[in-house]
């Protein structure tokens, strides 16, 4: 037996390589953004050259500074759309949404296959089966001239998840919980995978999961197809740790650290200026529709608070579009931005001031992360923002919202 | 290798947007970066920062955004090496390509290091030393060493951009 890490880049390798081995891989795709893209396109010319030796693998996607949110970031995409055009890079997603989220939308990432992706949360692949690993502006600059970059082959944590999520209890919770349980340093160097209820858990969620994995320090992340072929399903595991998933509450990460999680009951009553509501860990349909639903539910936000919703794609915008929730989110006063990061890296749309409370169902609250390094910063679910934007200060879902709005979640 | 300078401390879990604020990324040139290293942990540290210092953490040093501009950042405010109880993966081989030496403590190394004491990183008989005490370093892999001194994994695929420098 192997751990599916080991298998997946065993293949890649052409030879049997295990947890520790030093492998020099060849990744099925290699993604930049235009943040990790532009670094990369630097470090090319630092280096000379500016060979790209498989074209056919790379995409490039524009999610970060999207449109442009200043003259060097305008300047910067240029750059990297002409980089494109020179070098017969055809996989090219301007203004579609963030890279994650593509990446599975359009089918690059998907089962057995191996990411090397110029962002932290590359690994947020594993909810479709895929190994995504993230690099630095430099090690992607290696992989485009090489097609090929080494990796020490990590070892694998497995997070076994018995039992089912109550009414109210989401995935994000779920996520942030074994966050807090790993601490954000825990799986440095490995690969969290996420059995048992994960392996059931619709594709959103199964991403969500993988996509904090990278907050305890996850190499990469992996939830195994319920079903599939066996090189698919779970092999070995270095280490297993037991999560009863009918113990998890609504939580929040606290400020600063996305480690730092505790009940929302916990800080009932904090007061809320900002809510975001988007990302690759929490801007798809089936969140926003939520978010609006139990808004709704709740009779609109609060006065005080202010609104920004970002899908996570142009499809979801669609689907959001098409099915009457952008209205109603429109209505109950909502500011919809259009798809990509969003207010999440703290370069536009929706920065914090410095006396800033906000709400935010990403996957970083670090100090200064969305703006003012004085401003604070709640990690949460999409329900438990909405709570928090009716209300105006954080409380806790199940007492708030009504059975029927809870139900429609529960266990999702 | 042997760095020797003034220290600044800092805890657990330093991340990223604290080494360089994303807003801050799109905004300035690649070379000004320095300017506003570290002032997400601290506003002053650029006026406060020389040529030579060293930086000294807690665990899991660098975590969060893959944002290469985190070591580019320490390198132009002029830090001569991080020592640290850990270091996040990403930040780790950033470092390692761009030529910024990682050094891995044995135990946490802010418990005897003072903020702008002088202190010296000894990695030939692997300790860092302070004023009040002394704390073991972790042997680095002799791959990571080579790139330290030949100023990164960059330098050397600069110098002979055929060969990927890993083999």
């Amino acid at each position: 037996m192997a751990t599916v890490v080991e298998r997946f880049l065993s293949e890649k390798c052409g030879e049997r390589v295990e947890a520790g081995d030093v492998a020099v891989v060849e990744p099925d795709v290699i993604m930049l953004h235009d943040g990790s893209g532009a670094t990369a396109l630097r470090t090319l010319r630092e280096l000379g050259t500016e060979r790209v030796k498989r074209p056919d693998r790379v995409v490039l996607i524009f999610d970060h500074s999207v449109p442009p949110s200043s003259v060097e970031a305008a300047n910067r995409q240029n750059e990297l759309l002409a980089f494109a055009r020179r070098h017969g890079i055809e996989r090219v997603h301007v203004d579609e949404g963030v890279c994650h989220q593509i990446l599975v939308e359009r089918g690059y990432a998907r089962p057995g296959r191996v990411i090397f992706g110029g962002d932290s949360h590359t690994p947020t692949a594993g909810g479709v089966a895929a190994l995504g690993f993230g690099f630095g502006g430099t090690d992607m600059a290696f992989t485009l001239l090489y097609g090929e970059l080494w990796l020490r082959v990590p070892r694998t944590i497995r997070v076994h998840v018995t039992g089912d999520l109550g009414p109210g209890v989401t995935a994000k919770d779920l996520a942030l919980t074994i966050v807090g349980e790993l601490g954000a340093g825990y799986a440095d160097y490995a690969v969290l995978e996420y059995t048992g209820l994960p392996e059931r858990l619709p594709v959103g969620d199964r991403m969500c999961l993988c996509n904090l994995a990278t907050e305890a320090g996850a190499k990469s992340a992996y939830v195994p197809p319920a079903e599939g072929p066996e090189r698919l399903r779970p092999g070995d595991a270095d280490e297993t740790v037991e999560l009863d998933a009918s113990e998890v509450e609504p939580v929040v990460s606290v400020p600063d650290a996305v480690d730092r999680v505790r009940p929302v009951g916990d800080v009932q009553g904090e007061e809320i200026t900002r809510v975001f509501v988007g990302s690759c860990t929490n801007g798809r349909y089936r969140d926003i529709r939520a978010f609006t639903e139990a808004l709704d539910a709740l009779g609109g936000p609060d006065p005080n608070v202010r609104i920004v919703v970002v899908p996570a794609s142009r499809r979801v915008l669609l689907r959001l579009a098409r099915d009457g929730t952008l209205e109603r989110l429109i209505e109950l006063g909502a500011s919809v931005a259009p798809p990509g990061c969003g207010p999440c890296l703290g370069e536009h749309l929706g920065v914090l001031g410095d006396d800033d409370v906000c709400v935010s169902t990403a996957n970083r609250n670090f100090p200064g992360r969305m703006g003012s390094v004085e401003a604070d910063i709640y990690l949460a679910s999409p329900l438990t923002a909405a709570v928090a934007a009716a209300r105006g200060e954080l409380a806790d879902p199940r007492e708030e919202l009504p059975r029927t709005a809870l139900e429609r979640v529960s266990g999702s | 290798m042997r760095w020797e300078g003034r220290a600044w401390v800092f805890g657990d879990n330093v991340d990223t947007d604290q080494i360089i604020p994303g807003r801050y990324l799109r905004r300035v040139s690649y070379d000004e970066l320095g300017r506003y290293a570290m002032t997400g942990a601290d506003p002053e540290f650029p006026e406060k920062v020389r040529e030579g210092d060293i930086l000294v953490a807690g665990r899991n040093f660098g975590c969060g955004s893959s944002r290469e501009q985190a070591v580019m950042a320490l390198q132009q405010a002029g830090i001569a090496c991080v020592v640290a109880e850990s270091f996040a993966r990403i930040f780790y081989r950033n470092a390692l390509n761009r030529g910024l030496p990682t050094v891995e403590a044995r135990e946490d190394p802010t418990e005897i290091v003072e903020d702008g004491e002088r202190v010296v990183v000894d990695l030939d008989e692997l300790v860092l030393r302070s004023e009040s005490g002394e704390v073991p370093l972790r042997e680095p892999p002799e791959f990571a060493r080579r790139a330290w001194r030949e100023g990164g994994l960059l330098e050397l695929a600069r110098r002979n951009p055929e060969r990927p420098p890993w083999r």
